[in-house]
């Protein structure tokens, strides 16, 4: 059954893939080739293997996450992507610590001990690539006024 | 007499205080990566690479530290897998087989030590035979045209899908998905293709972003569902010591293995991961006549710990003389190389001698560093295994996220390392290999330019595509490269093993 619902969802991205590729406009300064064929030639390339999987002899028996754990997989995800948002407007140093906290959690780090590893991990970090390695961390559209 | 002049030079390059450093930060971040169940070599790799951009490292000292990491990473990935019967990369599973039991017997001191000799003379035997034969295999790939560079690449598809993950199918399937996503943005005659009008993917998926996305996010998820807490135990370690009796019985198994990575290592597709067990395999016919191999033997250890680092060295070759990688790992390498503007090909060593002659001093000196680091230092390595994941792991999220971050900083990028981390997600649940899809990244805008060029010379006309003799060989290998996936169907079961226990991490 994972096989054909594999088979299936890689078949349909393949489709939309191939008819994307055949809207491609033809370059203006073209060669013989031209823009178009290589991303066909990907979709006609996939699309057999898609259908293997969908209508071929099933045999993958993934183990899933025990049920157990998908609480925490899907509070992993969305703190990655909370961390990708406040990023600028909170800063680096805010929005690592939430994000290390979070994910020290997520693999049931003692509370306490998370948020001082949490804070201790940003304040090393910030110092090694913040300012050592001189790399840009953003200090957080909110706070922008306090540091002139 | 012309190469060891070069090889003066290129230590004179090596020597230098910035490249020293990079080396020793190289195999010091590569044993304690390695070392690590779940990074390999490849994320950390993938996360300096903007980083080392952002400080702005010239490129032979960016090199020596890939390659630092690369090759280092298969010294520190013996240490958990002896200690803790864990692997740190895909390719110390076979020391895992002899290495464990013998830490069970409280012998794991000497099993390190065997495993950083052995290590070390695989490591170090292998430069030789990249100072050698790179040189010389660049002299005949001159003759590689558009059409032969074209065959090239599929030949190195077909072959690592063939032969990373078991399943030739799915290996298959990645590599189109790879190339489907190197398709994304601006093509060579500024086309823009799957852009859908948005600007910022323009520039297309950024190999960085897709590759630590990939392999880094994505073990984050599949770390969560191994968390069962706890501190992990280590055996007693013994002295970090081998006997001469030991070295003596061992010393053609190293020599033997050594020999068989580095030619392994320069196939593509065929990595670290097959070189160790095909050298595990065939010393156990050669050597094991009491049947001891798999109960703690010594020289179980040697033969897969010689040959994985023999097999690095050897991925060299095709990377810098023909600038097609044949894994994951060099192929982010080859990313960085051509961001680099430094185009790898049959060119590459003559044009940039200081370069490569100074990549080949920092190896002979970064093998030695990984020997005084994985012999009486090891100690130090081991209380690392002891941090916790909820340490860890944040830890190198923060570190990803910083390094993608300071690239372009647009959190976009943050957005697309995270779809493509659930992306690795269920590939690796519905076992599809990781491997493939990076290397199809890298190499599929390079695939398709020199399709293109190639009919651009001839006007069209297709057959120009078969019409030397070398590329009509390599036609000829990809055919057969369709059927090795039926050849390794007897080592199933340690292929199996290998996809069960790591994934495709080795890259």
């Amino acid at each position: 059954m994972t096989d054909r619902i594999t088979g299936a969802v890689l078949l349909a991205f393949t489709l939309w893939y191939g008819v994307m590729a055949w809207g491609v406009p033809r370059g203006f300064f073209s060669d013989p080739l031209g823009s178009r064929p290589f991303p066909l030639a990907v979709a006609f390339f996939l699309a057999p293997l898609a259908l293997y999987l969908l209508l071929g002899r099933p045999a993958t028996r993934p183990t899933w996450a025990p049920r157990g754990t998908w609480p925490a997989l899907i509070f992993a995800l969305v703190a990655f992507v909370v961390y990708a948002a406040i990023m600028e407007p909170l800063g680096f140093a805010v929005s690592n610590t939430i994000a290390f906290f979070a994910l020290s959690l997520v693999f049931r780090a003692p509370p306490l001990k998370g948020a001082i590893a949490a804070v201790v991990a940003t304040a090393v970090i910030y110092v090694l690539f913040g300012i050592l390695l001189e790399l840009y961390l953003p200090t957080g559209e909110l706070f922008e006024g306090w540091f002139g | 007499m012309e190469a060891f002049g070069l090889l003066m030079d290129g230590f004179a390059t090596a020597l230098q205080p910035l490249n020293l450093l990079v080396v020793f930060l190289g195999v010091l971040i590569g044993t304690i990566i390695g070392m690590l169940p779940g990074i390999g070599p490849i994320n950390a790799i993938a996360i300096l690479i903007p980083i080392s951009f952002a400080l702005g490292l010239p490129p032979t000292a960016m090199l020596i530290l890939f390659s630092g990491i690369y090759y280092g990473s298969q010294y520190g990935n013996s240490i958990s897998t002896i200690l803790l019967n864990v692997p740190g990369t895909a390719s110390a599973v076979a020391t895992a087989l002899d290495g464990y039991p013998l830490a069970q017997k409280g012998r794991g001191g000497p099993a390190l030590a065997m495993s950083a000799i052995a290590s070390f003379i695989g490591g170090t035997l292998s430069v030789i035979g990249l100072m050698l034969f790179a040189p010389v295999l660049a002299q005949w790939a001159i003759r590689f045209g558009p059409a032969e560079y074209f065959a090239l690449m599929i030949f190195t598809f077909t072959t690592l899908s063939a032969l990373t993950g078991g399943n030739f199918l799915k290996g298959l399937i990645a590599t189109g998905v790879g190339l489907a996503i190197a398709t994304v943005g601006l093509d060579l005659t500024n086309v823009a293709r799957f852009t859908f009008g948005q600007f910022r993917l323009y520039d297309g998926f950024d190999f960085v972003v897709v590759t630590i996305g990939l392999f880094a996010v994505s073990e984050v998820f599949t770390l969560i569902e191994q968390t069962r807490g706890g501190q992990v135990a280590v055996h007693r370690m013994g002295r970090v010591m081998i006997t001469l009796k030991e070295f003596t019985s061992s010393i053609w198994v190293m020599l033997r293995s050594s020999l068989m990575g580095f030619l392994v290592g320069v196939l593509p597709g065929a990595g670290a991961t097959i070189a160790s067990f095909l050298a595990y395999t065939t010393e156990q016919r050669l050597v094991d006549r009491e049947g001891t191999f798999g109960k703690g033997d010594i020289r179980g250890v040697a033969a897969p710990e010689s040959a994985n680092n023999a097999s690095v060295s050897g991925a060299m070759i095709p990377l810098l003389t023909l600038g097609v990688p044949g894994s994951g790992t060099t192929a982010v390498m080859l990313g960085a190389l051509l961001a680099l503007n430094l185009s790898p090909g049959p060119l590459f060593i003559t044009r940039n001698a200081d370069l490569f002659w100074g990549l080949i001093a920092s190896m002979y000196i970064g093998n030695v560093m990984l020997l005084i680091l994985n012999l009486p230092l090891v100690g130090l390595f081991v209380r690392i295994l002891l941090i916790p994941r909820w340490v860890l792991v944040p830890g190198v999220v923060a570190i990803a996220y910083v390094a993608v971050y300071s690239a372009t900083s647009s959190p976009f990028d943050l957005y697309a390392m995270t779809a493509f981390g659930v992306l690795g997600y269920f590939m690796r649940k519905l076992s599809f290999p990781l491997a493939p899809v990076v290397l199809a990244v890298v190499l599929g805008p390079m695939m398709e330019v020199n399709l293109r060029r190639a009919l651009s010379l001839s006007n069209g006309d297709w057959s120009t595509l078969y019409g030397t003799p070398i590329a009509i060989g390599l036609w000829i290998m990809i055919v057969v490269s369709l059927f090795l996936p039926f050849v390794f169907k007897r080592r199933k079961p340690l292929v199996a093993k290998v996809v069960r226990q790591t994934d495709d991490e080795e890259g």
